[in-house]
């Protein structure tokens, strides 16, 4: 996988500003929800309101994830068909289309995990100590658990909705485009 | 004499339209040498892109063979029709297809990004080729601030950036005004002359393919019916 590639994809995602800024937003809040969710019932609930708020923001969080990727090969499919034309091969589309999933993932990721340490700053900084910890929202694993099935269902996707493409010749992927 | 570039044997192509069978091309034989400058005219829907699109393999034949610079490329696995058209073969397309979220530059170096070579080499090909097309002080410009007439020079660029040894274009003038469309064909002649490189283009411009057209394929109804 060339290192380039997924440079030139980041690129192309931040380069897409609304549907950039659109899913960051909304994929902090649900990293974030999803996170909490996880942590609630493996750290301290386990009740069965708990579980079930984790299973509904998994649930929403695969959802969005996949709809996300159909969004991003249907807005794409004409510069996939164009690159397709003049001699990418598949796997470079691919690298493309999967580094632009990352780049939303990670930069969402990034702006959790920078809330979730302003959050503890300032709950330390009010609250005491004890009460502090109890009201620290999240821990690592939770938090990678989260990173990791929302970018592992994205990547599926984006390969399922990726292959309607790369499946056709790239002169019927641009007509169908015209 | 020079080598032959592309050679058609008997090609044949057929499309299913509302279920009925179009014969887009019927028992097709030419042969294209290197450094020529051919053009394919004909009226609306006689087959000259389909022509196009089997000669450049980005569509294959349904019958005979088309060979390219001596490969037979009607065959060709797609992973094997990639490689070539990044290596010898370069596109310009009626409606440009540049990718609007990068600069002109950055659309001229995207042919070779997958490639092995340093990005600096890549750069350095690319100003090259916006400055053979005369559209270096533009680099930085977004397609949707440039007009037709550049916006097209661009994606001649992108097709010249890996010096191909054919350069195929479809109506590439077809959304141009006149002078853009005069000075894009002089482009097109110069490239020609100075690397050599093999083009073909599809115009149903009659003063167009007289002036420009050193070997002129005339089409109907799916055959050629006369080489000038």
């Amino acid at each position: 996988m060339s290192v380039r590639l997924i440079g030139k994809a980041f690129k192309l995602a931040t380069r897409s500003r609304r549907r950039f800024v659109i899913f960051t937003v909304v994929y902090s809040v649900l990293i974030a929800l999803t996170t909490y969710s996880i942590n609630a019932y493996y750290t301290a609930l386990r009740s069965s309101t708990s579980l079930i708020f984790m299973i509904v923001v998994l649930i929403c969080a695969i959802i969005l994830s996949i709809f996300y990727a159909n969004l991003i090969v249907t807005y794409r499919r004409l510069e996939i068909a164009t690159l397709k034309c003049i001699g990418w091969r598949n796997n470079h589309v691919r690298t493309l289309i999967v580094g632009e999933i990352f780049a939303v993932t990670l930069v969402s990721f990034i702006i959790v995990i920078e809330f979730f340490f302003h959050w503890i700053a300032i709950a330390s900084y009010i609250f005491p100590k004890k009460l502090a910890s109890a009201i620290t929202p999240i821990q690592w694993i939770p938090l990678l658990i989260t990173f990791g099935v929302i970018l592992g269902v994205q990547v599926v996707a984006i390969l399922i909705a990726n292959d309607r493409i790369l499946k056709v010749r790239p002169i019927q992927a641009l007509q169908m485009q015209r | 004499m020079p080598d032959l570039m592309i050679k058609a044997e008997n090609v044949q192509k057929e499309y299913t339209r509302s279920g009925a069978i179009i014969r887009a091309l019927i028992d097709i034989n030419l042969e294209i040498y290197a450094g020529e400058m051919v053009s394919i005219q004909g009226p609306t829907a006689c087959g000259k892109t389909t022509l196009l699109n089997v000669l450049s393999g980005l569509d294959i034949p349904d019958d005979g063979k088309v060979y390219l610079d001596g490969e037979n490329i009607s065959r060709a696995t797609e992973t094997r029709l990639s490689a070539i058209r990044a290596q010898k073969i370069g596109f310009v397309f009626q409606d440009f297809n540049l990718i609007d979220t990068l600069t002109a530059v950055e659309n001229v170096e995207a042919l070779l990004w997958p490639s092995k070579l340093s990005q600096k080499e890549i750069e350095k090909r690319a100003l090259s080729a916006l400055r053979d097309v005369n559209l270096l002080e533009r680099k930085d410009h977004v397609p949707r601030q440039l007009s037709g007439g550049e916006k097209q020079r661009v994606a001649v660029a992108r097709a010249i950036i890996h010096q191909p040894r054919v350069l195929f274009a479809d109506e590439p003038t077809g959304n141009l005004d006149p002078q853009s469309g005069e000075d894009l064909m002089e482009l097109l002649t110069t490239l020609n002359k100075d690397y050599k490189t093999t083009i073909v283009i599809i115009t149903h411009d009659e003063q167009i393919a007289s002036k420009y057209g050193k070997k002129r394929i005339h089409m109907d109804k799916g055959s050629i019916v006369s080489i000038e």
